[in-house]
């Protein structure tokens, strides 16, 4: 099955609390929390800003709480059988999948993490011939997914996706332009002020923890007036990822990023909310965005870590009344 | 500035003590080198010195008589330069460690043939190749007890004995 | 733009002023080969395989931090410079552990590369001391393993992680045959302000930094008729696993995309 499934859905939930936080007046700017590594910086270096972070857990976690009851019910699978693998470009998703708290399902929502490499590697072990692999479709129910899921692996991809999805459940107009081309491309930080409705939303995106320092920095300092910030750990997004092929170097991270929207592009569909799949889970299991059961399986909470030991002042967690 | 070597030995300094036959002028520090007996009527300036293989350097001068095996001496001062490596570069840092070993070889007695063709090469090496001026000069004791006192390594490895008598040797008829 | 006019190899060129030898010669083809250097992240002249003859110059300069001058004149393949890149390469060699066939990076390594393109023979050093034995791999970390037997000292991952992403968990400590690349106080990597985003392991030229290797668990589950074994894929993995079988970066792992059909939920 794909993450992409979970990528759709964690735009669901990412853009209905975006929504939330900006009409009933809660915490902004915004800040994305797919990204494991920059998740662990934040909770060491910037433990004050947490509750800038979406609750919404990575479509990674999303996945493993949803394949060990979702799924499991859907299949009349014991969730204590399954055994949930990911693959993933990143080796702190290996970090992320050890944590405490994600274990929602009632076990270890994910069980245990590859990177590309190590994909890489068991295939070329049992002689996978690349060119002769047949075509084939992920499994239902959690296979199905749009471009919007896509680009969640470039810098500034999750903004996008998050815009197509936002605009349209805000506004009830069809987006102008489906490309939000400024926040594309391997520019440090960049910025882009979008007209939803009557609102001017003021978003910003950076990849790299240096540059995530700079508008942290911003944020801390009271100067930063966005809406919404995508931040991504490494270098150009998720392409760029620490447990991606060797090299990856800047040409090569440049031509990741091109397949990724030649893909977006090539899909019949490229905005998380018309996913039917999506709607399907909606339906049959979930409920609503933000719902009761969202709430338990696709959110979380955050650590204050601190760089040597745990700030003083600070509460175990944020937000600090969440009851997972 | 160019008075001889012997005049500073002999005149200023009294000559070796115990009587003892005069060796070598070890110049210019840890990153100098050794002027044989041949030469102790040369000038001292910097460029005779360095025509000699040594260098004015620290300006410290020290006079070693009979009773000293140069591959010992050589293998002091490299340890000294060995220890200083600040471990930037690999030629300085791995290097001076891998002609250390060689002379630690050659002085317990297990040197074998090839050893000082290998030793040179390093040596010069890593004058040319390494990034500061630590490394670039850390040869030099070296290469000059090489050059006037090749034998005494020599003896050292083809004949296991040490000529001063400071180096340890197996016993004779002991295979290394 | 200011240029400056040298000669490389005998063949004159025209540079803009403040690049690097390494620069202008790879202007007119001429690959000086390098280890350390990192194009816009580690320029430290360290592992000084990147020497060049300088006319002029006492000793060998290293083309990635030797700015170029006027009338210059640059030799890159003399039989000196030949000689003290192939002794420098085994001096390196003489401090790795020789398991390059059970080595994660085994035919994916700069050093391996390297020693492959130089012909480098036997290393010459009789039973040479090693600055690290295995008992400092440190491998508490769940994310990254860092062997630092297998460190060459680029200090690529230290660049990256302070420069890049501002983290500096790990730095050069101790000194001389001592240097080793780890934490403060050669602390636990999982210890420490690690954001285990793993872009070490990316720069890394041999196997001193890489990602822990779980796939032994997943065979060990695939093969248990017991456990039913979900597999997700992020998003970023299709434009990349390709590159692992020698495919052009960015090739979709799915050439052809599914038709919207009705759910089957």
């Amino acid at each position: 099955m794909d993450t992409d499934f979970t990528a759709d859905l964690t735009i669901m939930e990412e853009g209905t609390e975006f929504i939330k936080r900006v009409t009933s007046g809660g915490v902004l700017p915004m800040i994305t929390s797919c990204s494991p590594g920059w998740i662990k910086y934040i909770e060491m270096y910037y433990p004050d800003l947490l509750a800038h972070l979406s609750t919404c857990k990575s479509p990674q976690q999303m996945f493993g709480a949803l394949a060990k009851t979702f799924y499991a019910e859907k299949k009349g699978i014991d969730p204590a059988n399954i055994y949930s693998v990911s693959i993933m470009p990143c080796t702190a998703k290996k970090f992320e999948a050890q944590r405490d708290e994600l274990t929602d399902s009632g076990y270890q929502d994910v069980d245990v993490v590859l990177t590309t490499r190590e994909l890489g590697r068991m295939l070329r072990e049992i002689g996978v011939d690349w060119d002769s692999l047949p075509e084939e479709n992920y499994d239902d129910p959690m296979g199905l997914s749009t471009g919007a899921a896509v680009i969640f692996g470039a810098t500034g991809g999750v903004m996008e996706a998050a815009v197509r999805t936002v605009y349209e459940i805000l506004t009830k107009q069809p987006l102008p332009d489906i490309n939000l081309t400024p926040v594309r491309g391997m520019e440090g930080i960049k910025e882009a002020t979008l007209k939803v409705g009557d609102l001017d939303v003021k978003v910003a995106v950076a990849h790299t923890l240096g540059n995530a320092r700079k508008l942290l920095d911003k944020i801390r300092a009271g100067e930063a007036d966005y809406h919404f910030i995508e931040i991504m750990c490494c270098p150009g997004g998720c392409i760029g990822g620490g447990g991606q092929p060797i090299p990856t170097n800047l040409d090569v991270r440049l031509k990741r990023i091109a397949g990724t929207y030649k893909a977006d592009e090539e899909l019949p569909l490229r905005k998380s909310h018309e996913n039917p799949a999506i709607t399907a889970i909606y339906e049959q299991f979930l409920g609503e965005p933000l719902g009761e059961k969202s709430h338990k399986l696709l959110h979380t909470f955050y650590v204050p870590r601190g760089v040597y030991s745990k700030p003083e002042g600070l509460p175990d967690k944020v937000p600090s009344d969440d009851h997972h | 500035m160019g008075i001889t070597l012997r005049e500073i030995v002999y005149d200023i300094g009294g000559g070796v003590e115990g009587d003892k036959e005069f060796k070598a002028a070890q110049t210019g520090g840890p990153s100098g080198g050794c002027i044989p007996a041949a030469y102790l009527d040369t000038p001292i300036d910097y460029e005779n010195l360095a025509a000699l293989g040594s260098i004015v350097g620290s300006g410290g001068m020290i006079i070693v008589d009979e009773g000293t095996c140069m591959v010992d001496l050589a293998k002091f001062y490299l340890g000294f330069t060995q220890d200083e490596s600040c471990g930037k570069c690999s030629p300085c840092r791995i290097g001076t460690k891998r002609m250390l070993e060689i002379l630690e070889r050659i002085t317990k007695g297990l040197g074998k043939e090839g050893d000082l063709d290998l030793l040179v090469e390093l040596a010069n090496s890593i004058k040319a190749s390494a990034l500061c001026g630590l490394g670039q000069t850390a040869p030099n004791p070296i290469l000059s007890t090489l050059r006037y006192f090749r034998d005494e390594f020599e003896a050292h490895i083809k004949d296991k004995t040490c000529p001063a008598g400071i180096c340890k040797m197996p016993r004779k008829g002991l295979k290394s | 733009m200011a240029t400056v006019s040298l000669t490389i190899d005998n063949v004159k060129v025209e540079v803009e002023q403040g690049s690097t030898i390494l620069e202008a010669a790879k202007q007119i083809g001429v690959n000086i080969p390098t280890l350390c250097y990192m194009k816009d992240i580690n320029a430290i002249g360290a592992c000084r395989i990147c020497v060049v003859e300088v006319q002029g110059a006492r000793a060998l300069q290293a083309a990635c931090v030797s700015p170029v001058a006027e009338g210059m004149v640059v030799k890159t393949n003399s039989a000196a410079v030949r000689a003290s890149r192939k002794m420098t390469l085994e001096l390196i060699q003489s401090n790795h552990p020789q398991e390059c066939n059970t080595c994660q990076r085994n035919t994916n390594c700069e050093l391996q590369a390297l020693s492959e393109a130089m012909a480098l023979g036997d290393i010459r050093f009789v039973r040479p001391a090693q600055s690290h034995s295995k008992d400092d791999i440190d491998n508490s970390s769940p994310s990254i393993v860092r062997d630092p037997r297998k460190c060459i000292l680029c200090r690529r991952c230290v660049a990256v992680c302070e420069k890049v992403q501002g983290v500096k968990c790990i730095s050069t400590m101790n000194r001389g045959f001592e240097t080793v690349v780890a934490p403060p106080f050669n602390q636990s990597l999982n210890d420490v302000n690690c954001a285990m985003c793993g872009q070490c392991s990316l720069v890394c030229p041999t196997g001193a930094i890489v990602e822990v290797d779980d796939t032994g668990k997943v065979w060990r589950a695939l093969d248990d008729a017991n456990k039913h074994v979900v597999v997700q894929t992020a998003p970023a993995v299709r434009v990349a696993i390709a590159e692992e079988f020698g495919m052009e970066p960015g090739t979709l792992a799915q050439a052809s995309w599914w038709q919207p059909s009705p759910p089957r939920l």
